[in-house]
């Protein structure tokens, strides 16, 4: 039986930002954009998107002169990320 | 990537490929490492000498070994303002680190005062123990082998520390901080952790 995916997780790019949160104590927006190789726009599209889903807590700020976007995974985030994993194992293992 | 094409098997490679990528950060943990384990190893070093030969007390070798601490922490203050203006991302690793290390200083500090307050040269003579376990918990939980010999090693050096007297027991320290931080930083550095 499949398991239902989370649509917000199941789209490249929030997927991506979220795998690379869960590794992380918090990461600027510079660094997601760089790892992830994103535009700009659509990567704060996809970030806005989690935030609104509680699944990410984003903190704006200065470093220095310049100003400073930090994402950081929410305990939320966290268990839909295990409950995605969880259920694409149920995918992966019908596929092989 | 299209994402209607978004398929298991590419969510696994994904979360695969951000897993390694999260492996590759550094904590820049080696330079503190290297830092405090030569400083500390400097100053039981020259208190090591000093109490071989105790006309070398008022000398200025012996305050050039407390001078060494305030350098440390300008150091560490320099290399924490440089770090924080290049990084763009905060390892979890970091605060183990962090709490290994305040955990480390609180236990030095009450074996300090204890040291005082019973006449015994105890933070002295258990240096080894609490260094050694300290770096031995944080090597396990990073996964950073030489730590964790390291760490063993710094412990075991503690039960002949306690049975030897005061100016051997400097030596000691001093060879726990080889082991303890200088070796592992040494490592942590050329495997970039």
């Amino acid at each position: 039986m499949f398991k239902i995916l989370d649509p917000l997780l199941h789209s490249p790019l929030r997927l991506a930002i979220v795998s690379l949160l869960i590794g992380l104590e918090e990461a600027e927006f510079v660094y997601l954009k760089e790892k992830t190789k994103a535009s700009a726009g659509n990567l704060s599209l996809q970030i806005d998107k989690l935030h609104l889903a509680e699944y990410i807590k984003v903190t704006k700020g200065f470093k220095g002169k310049y100003p400073v976007t930090i994402c950081k995974i929410t305990p939320k985030g966290f268990s839909a990320f295990e409950e995605y994993v969880s259920s694409i194992k149920s995918y992966i293992h019908i596929e092989d | 990537m299209d994402e209607n094409k978004f398929n298991a098997t590419d969510s696994l490679k994904t979360i695969e490929a951000a897993i390694n990528e999260a492996k590759t950060t550094k904590t820049g943990a080696a330079f503190y490492y290297n830092l405090w384990g030569t400083i500390l190893c400097c100053y039981f070093l020259i208190q090591f000498f000093i109490s071989l030969k105790p006309n070398l007390s008022g000398s200025f070798l012996n305050s050039f070994s407390w001078i060494l601490f305030p350098i440390g922490g300008i150091l560490s203050y320099i290399n924490k303002r440089r770090d924080e203006k290049n990084e763009t991302y905060v390892p979890q690793l970091e605060k183990v680190y962090f709490f290994g290390f305040t955990g480390f200083a609180i236990m030095y500090g009450i074996f300090t005062f204890a040291s005082t307050f019973l006449s015994l040269p105890l933070s002295i003579i258990f240096f080894p123990l609490i260094s050694g376990l300290t770096v031995f918990v944080i090597g396990g939980i990073s996964k950073h082998n030489i730590s964790i010999f390291g760490g063993i090693f710094s412990m075991l050096l503690s039960i002949f520390s306690i049975l030897s007297n005061v100016e051997i027991a400097y030596l000691f320290a001093s060879i726990a901080c080889i082991t303890s931080f200088i070796i592992p930083g040494i490592t942590m550095r050329k495997s970039n952790v």
